[in-house]
């Protein structure tokens, strides 16, 4: 086994030292370290695979697998209880993953909600005996307002995401955000994306940066998210507060009205 | 150069000064690492988490942070630890880190009185405050009799929680106690760290209520973890190491040091707290008032009828028994001084009064060291309890740590 997996080492080292803009031979040599536990040699040959082409999938996904092995061996340290919790197996102070961080951090990062203010937490209490009687009431209470925070933490990616849409000139996406005859001031939807098309799609790089951002029940299906907006182009910058009310339309949520509250 | 790091070290604030407890400063890069990954700052947080497991290779959660931010980049997170496929060792971390984030963000403790704490003797430098379901010590300070918060600590207790009833159930007890002694963690298993300070559980208190077990320590952690989580030891109140270290600097064994245990504690205002001294001040004197005014049935009210417990006497055998010594007496007169008064916590409406008793009379001078308990039921005040005040016990054999 270990023969074959020198041999195959050798093999692909070749490869790369002929072929050095092939991505291949470099995700495939990174596989063997990977299977190997090597995590550093693996990801630092994921990352040069990717260095010689941007659009190979396979090597982020293999990426992906370097991160879950390290987090599985943060996650056994975590919970060890011997005198001295096994090494991990990658140079935390060195690893190519400082760098990686970077590169990768708005591709590959997804932290869905996190419900861990002081209201919200999970009480394992209900799992001590004792108590359980004085908890069962709490979880449920518990639970919808992990429900509401979920939805806070999704309205606000949805802001952030339109922002992003924005600035990037994704009009696509952009428009997706609203309900589907949203017309804003004007008399037609068609209107309001001609308007929008043009001011949106004119040439020249923007900023749109979104922050501070308030959450509010409006109704059983409405909810309205302040936030601050700075808005720079070449020839125009302000700074704005904006409500958007959204409503939920079957599982999803949609921008029903946009408002200026104030100009900072 | 020099002028510059001078006019820093004078800006830090004092408590940095006379020295923070060392969990903190480690609490606080935790929730400094939580509050990145709340505010989508993921490399920020990664950076964090990384630093966190250098300076504490022993965090768990630190490692555990470690894992959920890379595991972030390969698949959505939905909760912190969810990684972990332990059930339990994910809840504890969780509940761990809510205990620590609560109190991070709930101040009451700042400018507030515990209600424990009514009187401290002036020979009691300093008072040790447990508070359970907060997952937190306090340390007192006696300020010319005022109380000053010294500091706190992140604490462990029993694994099924409090109220400790019976020997092996592994809950920590509620009550007031004293430390017996030191034991340096030399001596000890790896399981106390740096060493302990034995309780005097069960007091007198716990042995009226029948409550069994023993070995009731504080102590340090063992070495494969920074801090155990909220809810791990056999009912033992457990720091980590370098808390441990800390807190022995406010714990003389004996009887200077009251630990306080309680399920939780209730803040009030410096006002509901004057007032609540001047009643039992009050108290106190009316009960040595009606004694020293030789009328049996004034000193008899204020003893239970259906509850006592005096020096091993029940009411009847107590009222016989002051007829009987009190038939020669023409004159009475009692002092206290080192007053130490608790509201127990865990019951309603009980005081516990410790003080010096000096007992003059015609034929009589005794001077004794004294425990009074008082119940309010329904609506007066009356003894329960009057003993002995009790001294440090040799601890147990068995250790319920």
């Amino acid at each position: 086994m270990t023969g074959q997996a020198d041999k195959a080492i050798k093999l692909y080292e070749a490869l790369i030292r002929d072929e050095p803009e092939l991505p291949e031979p470099r995700n495939n040599l990174a596989m063997i370290y990977l299977e190997k536990g090597d995590y550093d040699h693996a990801s630092q040959l994921l990352v040069s695979a990717i260095n010689t082409n941007v659009s190979y999938a396979i090597a982020y996904a293999n990426l992906s697998e370097v991160y879950k092995g390290i987090a599985s061996e943060a996650y056994r340290r975590a919970i060890s209880q011997s005198e001295e919790p096994a090494k991990y197996t990658h140079d935390f102070n060195l690893t190519a993953i400082t760098w990686l961080d970077n590169q990768l951090a708005d591709t590959a990062t997804h932290i869905a909600s996190l419900p861990l203010t002081s209201a919200i937490a999970p009480a394992p209490v209900a799992e001590k005996p004792g108590v359980i009687e004085a908890a069962a009431e709490s979880d449920e209470a518990k639970s919808t307002l992990v429900n509401a925070a979920n939805r806070d933490t999704l309205l606000i990616e949805k802001v952030r995401d339109g922002a992003k849409a924005w600035a990037s000139k994704d009009f696509a996406n952009y428009t997706a955000s609203y309900i589907v005859d949203y017309r804003d001031r004007f008399s037609t939807h068609e209107q309001w994306v001609n308007h929008r098309r043009g001011r949106i799609m004119r040439p020249g790089g923007i900023k749109v940066e979104v922050a501070n951002f308030t959450v509010k029940q409006r109704g059983p299906n409405r909810v309205s998210v302040d936030f601050t907006q700075a808005f720079s182009s070449p020839n125009y910058s302000d700074r704005v507060v904006k409500r958007l009310d959204f409503n939920r339309i079957g599982s999803q949520w949609k921008i029903v009205s946009e408002r200026v509250l104030s100009v900072l | 150069m020099k002028p510059v790091l001078l006019i820093l070290l004078l800006a830090l604030p004092t408590s940095l000064m006379a020295g923070e407890p060392p969990g903190n400063r480690y609490e606080q890069s935790l929730l400094e690492t939580i509050k990145e990954i709340q505010g989508q700052d993921y490399d920020q947080a990664l950076n964090s988490s990384r630093d966190l497991i250098r300076k504490y290779p022993h965090s768990r959660l630190g490692h555990m942070l470690y894992g959920d931010l890379l595991l972030a980049k390969a698949e959505p997170l939905i909760e912190i630890g969810s990684g972990i496929e332990v059930d339990s060792a994910m809840r504890d971390f969780r509940y761990e880190i809510q205990q620590r984030w609560q109190h991070d963000s709930n101040q009451s403790h700042e400018n507030q009185y515990p209600e424990n704490i009514l009187f401290l003797a002036e020979d009691q430098p300093y008072v040790i405050l447990v508070d359970q379901q907060s997952s937190r010590v306090y340390v007192y300070r006696n300020q010319g009799g005022d109380l000053q918060l010294e500091t706190d600590y992140f604490i462990t207790i029993g694994l099924k929680g409090y109220g400790k009833e019976k020997r092996g159930d592994q809950k920590t007890p509620i009550g007031i106690y004293h430390v017996t002694r030191h034991i340096d963690g030399s001596e000890l298993p790896d399981l106390y760290g740096e060493g302990a300070f034995p309780l005097n559980y069960p007091n007198p208190w716990d042995i009226r209520k029948q409550r069994t077990g023993g070995g009731i320590w504080l102590h340090g952690t063992p070495s494969y973890t920074y801090n155990r989580s909220p809810w791990a030891s056999d009912g033992c109140i457990v720091v980590s190491n370098p808390d441990f270290l800390h807190i022995s600097n406010f714990i003389k064994p004996g009887i200077s040091t009251p630990v306080i245990i309680a399920e939780q504690v209730n803040w009030i205002s410096r006002e509901q707290w004057q007032a609540q001294r001047q009643q039992v001040l009050q108290l106190l004197s009316s009960w040595i008032f009606d004694w020293e005014s030789l009328d049996h049935d004034r000193y008899s009210s204020h003893y239970s009828r259906t509850e006592l417990d005096a020096y091993g006497r029940n009411f009847k055998e107590w009222e016989g028994h002051k007829r009987w010594v009190n038939r020669n007496r023409t004159w009475v007169e009692i002092e206290y001084s080192k007053l130490n008064v608790f509201n127990y916590p865990g019951e309603d409406n009980l005081l516990l009064m410790q003080f010096e008793q000096s007992y003059r009379s015609n034929n009589l001078n005794i001077d004794s060291p004294k425990e009074l308990y008082w119940h309010k039921d329904p609506e007066q005040w009356q003894i329960v309890y009057e003993g002995q005040r009790s001294f440090p016990v040799p601890d147990t054999s068995i250790v319920e740590n």
